[in-house]
């Protein structure tokens, strides 16, 4: 997909002081994003709407942002995305910058931990020197020992009990300038480059089937835990520009719009300082009120940044 | 900043997501001393949706009412947008006008919003009736405008998800057979006293479907929740039996 960055929008969002979207809008805002309020503190507790790290390692300059969806605020229920970060050096193979985006299952009332476990698993797997398809089968069976130890517990008897989450990975690193590394993915959790000319083009697959049957859309995702606990991936080697690694809640509208993917790559042509970045994580724009995680790589320019 | 930056841009914008509903009203001579109630209904009905903004951000609504012929009253679109038109009594009770221009108007609501990009959900058609059809071959036209024979390809692809209520003399077994598709379809019949009650609990029935549906879209699994009439309502609910050689 190509874009012209220059046709971004950014506009700022007219909402009281008892809302809590973003300021930042793509096209129409909603009236989801002015109208619906913060609401009450929720549960469980400490699980903030907002958590946002910055980081550099190896030549690699690292935002992540995860942010509590209107919908889910509007239900009083928690943040079900998830993100972690880690790094691994090792003599032979160099530096490496690892990272994982969670989505959790929505129908599933504990899958924010199912995405918070995942995505701390993945990458501390990998910071660990295990390969994505064991580390995927690994935290796929540690899933499936959580999602049935709440249907034990107490929580086995509400509705929608359980959990689930979609997953991707990627361990990085920079190669005479060019992006290389892996990817490994379940469900439609993505991996985005970038380039230099504003394009945006989807690395790793899209595991889910959201285009419809023909007639109308629907969606269709396989998260972990799965059955045999595989994973996809593939390796790449990318020139110049940046990576993200995103959840559908982003990678949707981005998918669909091309005034979305001119304003990201205006936005995100360069990176950030990372408080703005989570505020345009969560740009609003109407009928997409999912939560939303992005990390994001670029190169690390060192002071010229 | 002032209001022009911040109100909604009326161009379309690829990529918003829409969960289309039908609302077909019954007008005939029956009606006549229901109309204020009726009406009344479909306003709270837009109250309750304008009151739920992430609801009207998703679900579009569309009212058609029917008698001896069948007319769009308010075309699909955001109920914020729009105004409710008065509903008022016509002629006999012709079910096979309504399908008919209800299978056309969804078809082309569906192409025309998907060529301006929207993602569009399969449609969910509520259909309100207090009396016997006239027309002794609705059913035959239910199956040749409404539904589809996934088998043969024959047929409307783009179905709704059709939801009769009936009250007064509608009778159930024509109720039974308007549920659609076979596998999730619900019809609902009101048994109560009077026709105020038993529009005020299909309302509600019809209110919550639409907001519990529209609120499971951005959640990513769409669906079109049919709701349990109220304890005491006075309705009942049951399972569709549609058979396409039914006589």
């Amino acid at each position: 997909m190509s874009v012209d960055p220059s046709a971004a929008r950014g506009d700022e969002i007219l909402a009281g002081p008892r809302a809590a979207a973003s300021p930042f809008s793509i096209g129409a805002p909603g009236r989801a994003a002015r109208e619906v309020p913060a609401g009450p503190p929720g549960a469980p507790s400490g699980h903030a709407d907002v958590e946002l790290s910055a980081a550099t390692w190896a030549g690699v300059l690292i935002r992540g942002a995860t942010c509590r969806g209107l919908h889910h605020r509007a239900l009083g229920e928690p943040r079900q995305d998830a993100f972690a970060i880690g790094h691994r050096s090792c003599p032979e193979g160099g530096d490496w910058v690892i990272a994982a985006v969670c989505d959790g299952v929505g129908s599933l009332r504990q899958s924010d931990a199912a995405a918070t476990l995942a995505s701390r698993r993945l990458v501390d797997l990998a910071a660990a020197g295990k390969p994505w398809p064991e580390g995927f089968a690994h935290v796929n069976e540690e899933i499936r020992a959580a999602a049935e130890e709440v249907l034990r517990g107490r929580g086995g008897a509400e509705p929608g009990a359980g959990m689930a989450t979609t997953a991707v990975a990627a361990r990085v690193r920079r190669e005479e300038g060019d992006w290389v590394g892996e990817v490994a993915w379940i469900g439609d959790s993505t991996l985005w480059h970038l380039d230099a000319g504003s394009r945006w083009t989807l690395i790793s697959g899209l595991d889910c089937g959201d285009d419809g049957d023909d007639e109308y859309s629907w969606s269709r995702v396989r998260p972990m835990p799965s059955a045999d606990g595989t994973c996809a991936s593939r390796e790449f080697r990318l020139a110049g520009g940046a990576l993200f690694l995103m959840t559908d809640g982003v990678a949707n509208p981005l998918r669909w719009s091309d005034d979305v993917q001119a304003a990201l790559a205006g936005w995100w042509a360069a990176p950030p300082d990372p408080f703005t970045f989570a505020a345009q994580v969560a740009f609003a724009r109407r009928t997409h009120i999912d939560d939303r995680t992005v990390v994001g790589l670029w190169p690390d320019k060192g002071d010229l940044e | 900043m002032s209001e022009e930056r911040v109100r909604e841009r009326s161009e379309v914008e690829p990529g918003q997501i829409v969960m289309p509903f039908y609302l077909v009203c019954d007008v005939s001579y029956s009606m006549y001393g229901d109309m204020p109630t009726l009406n009344d209904s479909v306003q709270r009905l837009r109250r309750a949706i304008v009151g739920e903004p992430i609801v009207d951000d998703v679900a579009q609504i569309c009212i058609i009412s029917f008698s001896d012929s069948a007319k769009v009253m308010m075309p699909l679109g955001q109920m914020s947008e729009q105004a409710v038109p008065a509903l008022s009594v016509e002629g006999g009770t012709n079910y096979g006008e309504a399908f008919r221009l209800l299978a056309q108007t969804i078809t082309a609501d569906t192409a025309t919003l998907k060529s301006q990009g929207y993602k569009v959900y399969r449609p969910c058609a509520f259909f309100l009736s207090d009396g016997e059809p006239l027309d002794h071959d609705w059913h035959q036209t239910f199956t040749g405008t409404l539904t589809y024979d996934r088998a043969s390809g024959h047929g409307m692809k783009g179905h709704p998800i059709f939801v009769p209520f009936g009250f007064r003399d509608a009778p159930e077994a024509v109720l039974r057979q308007l549920a659609y598709p076979p596998e999730k379809g619900k019809w609902y019949k009101a048994r109560t006293a009077t026709v105020e009650q038993a529009l005020n609990g299909i309302i509600d029935i019809i209110m919550k479907t639409v907001i519990t549906s529209s609120m499971t879209v951005p959640g990513g699994k769409p669906a079109v929740v049919q709701q349990q009439p109220a304890p005491g309502s006075g309705i009942v609910q049951g399972d569709s039996e549609y058979d396409p050689d039914w006589a």
